[in-house]
């Protein structure tokens, strides 16, 4: 499991991000928000992507499909969250099976070109479609309620700890999964999909699997988005969007997980710095991403490493 | 060693491959293995025999023909399944899961045979805690004799140590029929010669295809041998009949 | 008989939409085939070319004089593009060359941005070109639209003789099978590489030169006609010439069809096209076989 010295590198932010609410002002309670809504996002795309091997511009689609599920249903008169979430999060596993019952099976590339197409039908199905509210998008009037429990999610501090929680459970969810049988197949089907289809591995099913899991964990992200912004309309859904969760993963280190929280922190972080300065934040977004490529370092994960590996005897 | 089944482990009837612009890789290609035999596959590099072998573990499906494993039409059923059903196969170029250890490598490949399909809902509990499992690893890996590096990443192995964890995986599904793609290409005298030992002994208990060009390991380890010459069986006999006759040796033999 | 007309129109619309698909699927159909990448950036050339068009036309530069000129600006970033920053990619994982060209793409459609403006901008059509022509009982149709029509079948024409029936072609056709062993025929395969792609990116470029009047100008423009690309190579088959060829008309006619008659759904008609094809065919229609 977690060593203590692990444990104890993680004391630190984990206390920050407890305490910061009591600290902080609404600005940083709403960014914050925000980064833990995309921090599950990126963390869904980890697996499918970092363990799984399975490389998706579609992810977005469920992302989508969450926020827009959540949307439709608080608009439909559903209240609580206990009904609104395993509901969200059903549909989206749905449409991840559909999708992914088309896409799993194609080589990599084609897989990347599928997945691409298969999410833009997902985008303009929402830019279209009446029950979406078409290129306006929804407006969540409310937000669920947790009732009998003591939390209220219209507070924004309360639904702060409420996202902190979810993305702390899906961190530990996660971590689990990637060390148990099933995980370690996928990672072997990663490194070698040939060989594990050898040794007696019905691979695509393994493949639909972790793309099922990643796409629905994708809509619990984009159920907290929708409430975080009580609003969602089709920009969530673009291809773009999914080549900038992709970028949080790379960024942050692609197969730990916990990079891929803390590259949807940096991310974000950098382009609401950058964009304060310039419009063209993309610009040193771009020429950066071609740099890392090129120099194959690997992201702040593996940075960190290196750095603290001097302190190690 | 008496050979009592009826039914041939492995049977390929007039099987027929051609590839996307028109290279025939088999030719009316047909064989018969028994239970418990060791039959090699030799012939000059293009005869198909490798294409045999993908078609065989479904990685290919013939153009024509057929292929049966126990008496079952196998033509077209996906690799995973044909291994399930008994087959294990060592590939010509090393196919290994390179950025993992030794053990896991061979643990993914128990976890096969021992978890069967149920490892795609195992989701909670990590897989150190599949014990059975776990203590089977040590012994695939002393059986091919790589108990010593079970803990290295595969990429730092030898290339010999590599074709030894190849075995090894083939292996692990106790399979009833192995299919060696010159499993010993590239490896030393020591290690070609330990490997042989070790081959001596399965053929006891396995049904094995063996593609080979060493002809010392093809005469001691072969019951029989078949000849591929351009995409079809030239000869099938014993080393000895084989080594005699006059158009294996024209055709293949003959710079020897 | 005004069905008819429209019919006849809207076809010839769509064959001519087909046919700058064509030109797009066709380059990164190639540079996949031959080097294996998959350069997402590919509709940046289109943008690339659409913007040259509309800088030597303020130059005041004719249409006989502005094509070659874009044109080779085109092909003169691709090359440098392909030498300094692509040439890597060739051996790398897919999730490597889809972080870089995306990043390429942020910096392409970032620097446009910066250098001619975000807005959206319109092009004139070329003088000598304008102008209607007679087709079918007083309906006309756009001589311009006739003049792209015609070079995309010229150019579709004089590709499929070059890939078939020279020996540089069949070079190109063996590198896409065989990398390696058209190394070991003593041809420099960096040169091949350095010409495929010049070759895409100029088809990209040509695509988005000849449709720069029809279409508005801006920076994401690129962007929008890619993801189609990608559905005509998932539809057609990736490597197939012959598959992109079929894939691009029928995605162009369906999708011209489509926004004309049913414009609500048009954008989801396409989609649901490959959708169609995927579920018969996983691989294409024209795939290159077991595991293309």
């Amino acid at each position: 499991m977690i060593s203590r010295a692990r444990l104890a590198v993680w004391t630190l932010p984990l206390a920050y991000l407890l305490a910061g609410p009591l600290i902080h002002g609404g600005f940083w309670l709403n960014l914050m928000t925000l980064v833990l809504t995309y921090a599950v996002f990126a963390m869904s795309m980890d697996l499918l992507v970092g363990f799984a091997g399975m490389v998706s511009l579609g992810h977005a689609a469920f992302f989508g499909m969450g926020a827009y599920a959540t949307g439709i249903l608080l608009e439909l008169g559903w209240r609580s969250e206990y009904l609104v979430l395993p509901a969200a999060l059903l549909v989206t596993a749905l449409l991840a099976l559909l999708l992914g019952r088309l896409s799993v099976g194609t080589s990599g590339v084609s897989f990347i070109m599928v997945t691409l197409a298969l999410s833009q039908l997902v985008y303009h199905v929402a830019l279209n479609s009446p029950w979406t509210g078409s290129t306006d998008g929804l407006i969540l009037s409310q937000r669920p309620t947790l009732s009998p429990l003591p939390l209220n999610l219209e507070d924004p501090r309360h639904f702060y700890y409420y996202s902190l929680g979810w993305a702390l459970i899906v961190l530990a969810g996660l971590r689990r999964l990637v060390d148990s049988p099933f995980g370690r197949v996928a990672q072997g089907i990663r490194v070698n999909e040939s060989r594990m289809e050898s040794l007696g591995y019905n691979t695509q099913r393994y493949q639909l699997t972790a793309f099922i899991i990643a796409g629905t964990l994708a809509g619990l992200g984009g159920h907290l988005f929708a409430i975080l912004q009580n609003f969602i309309d089709p920009t969530s859904l673009t291809w773009q969007v999914s080549g900038q969760v992709l970028v949080m993963v790379v960024l942050g280190g692609l197969g730990t997980l916990h990079g891929a929280a803390l590259g949807a922190f940096a991310f974000i972080l950098l382009e609401q710095w950058i964009s304060r300065y310039t419009q063209h934040w993309m610009l040193p977004l771009g020429v950066f991403l071609v740099a890392m490529v090129l120099s194959g370092r690997g992201g702040i994960m593996a940075l960190l490493q290196r750095l603290t590996a001097r302190f190690r005897p | 060693m008496s050979l009592t089944q009826a039914i041939p482990i492995l049977e390929v009837r007039g099987v027929y491959k051609s590839y996307l612009g028109g290279l025939q890789a088999n030719l009316d290609l047909s064989l018969s293995v028994s239970r418990g035999e060791t039959r090699a596959l030799i012939g000059p590099n293009g005869a198909g025999k490798t294409t045999l072998i993908n078609q065989i573990t479904g990685h290919l499906r013939p153009d024509r023909g057929e292929i049966r494993l126990k008496g079952h039409r196998i033509n077209g059923v996906p690799p995973h399944t044909v291994a399930r059903m008994g087959v294990g196969r060592t590939f010509q170029k090393n196919n290994l899961m390179e950025a993992f250890t030794v053990f896991e490598n061979a643990r993914l490949a128990l976890q096969s045979r021992l978890l069967g399909e149920r490892s795609l809902w195992r989701f909670w509990r990590p897989a150190e805690t599949l014990h059975e499992v776990n203590a089977a690893v040590p012994d695939l890996l002393a059986r091919v004799g790589l108990e010593e590096r079970a803990g290295d990443p595969v990429h730092t192995l030898s290339h010999g140590e590599k074709r030894q964890l190849e075995l090894a995986l083939a292996l692990a599904g106790n399979p009833e029929l192995l299919l060696l793609d010159e499993p010993m290409a590239g490896m030393s005298v020591e290690e070609t010669r330990r490997i042989t030992a070790l081959l001596k002994d399965l053929k006891r208990h396995h049904a094995i295809v063996l593609v080979e060009h060493d002809m010392d390991t093809v005469f001691t380890l072969a019951d029989t041998v078949s000849v591929l010459v351009y995409g079809t069986v030239l000869a099938t006999g014993s080393g000895q009949d084989i080594r005699e006759d006059p158009e294996v040796q024209e055709a293949y033999l003959g710079t020897e | 008989m005004e069905t008819l007309a429209f019919f006849l129109i809207q076809l010839l619309n769509g064959m001519q939409y087909g046919l700058l698909l064509f030109l797009l699927s066709t380059g990164l159909t190639l540079i996949f085939g031959v080097m294996g990448v998959i350069n997402l950036a590919h509709g940046s050339f289109f943008m690339i070319g659409a913007y040259g068009a509309f800088y030597f036309t303020g130059l005041g530069l004719d249409f006989p004089l502005m094509l070659p000129l874009a044109l080779a600006t085109a092909l003169a970033i691709g090359l440098i593009l392909e030498l300094t920053v692509l040439r890597p990619l060739y051996d790398r994982d897919p999730l490597s060359q889809v972080m870089l060209t995306f990043g390429l793409i942020l910096v392409l459609n970032e620097s446009v941005s910066m250098i001619f403006g975000p807005e959206i901008k319109a092009l004139p059509i070329p003088e000598v070109l304008q102008g209607v022509a007679p087709l079918w009982r007083g309906h006309g149709y756009p001589i311009y639209r006739l003049f792209v029509t015609a070079t995309g079948l010229a150019v579709g024409a004089a590709l499929w003789v070059f890939i078939h029936r020279t020996r540089l072609g069949m070079i190109i056709r063996a590198g896409a099978v065989n990398r390696e062993m058209v190394g070991a025929l003593g041809i420099n395969i960096r040169w091949v590489f350095s010409g495929v792609f010049a070759l895409g990116a100029g088809l990209a470029a040509l695509s988005g030169l000849l449709a720069a009047p029809i279409l508005s100008l801006y920076p994401g423009m690129g962007e929008e006609i890619i993801i189609l690309t990608f559905v005509v190579v998932v539809v057609g088959g990736l490597g197939s010439l012959r598959g992109a060829l079929i894939a691009s008309l029928l995605i162009g006619v369906a999708d011209t069809f489509g926004k004309a008659v049913l414009p609500q759904l048009s954008s989801v008609l396409v989609y649901a096209l490959m959708v169609g094809v995927l579920l018969i065919r996983p691989h294409g229609l024209f795939s290159r076989g077991e595991g293309a």
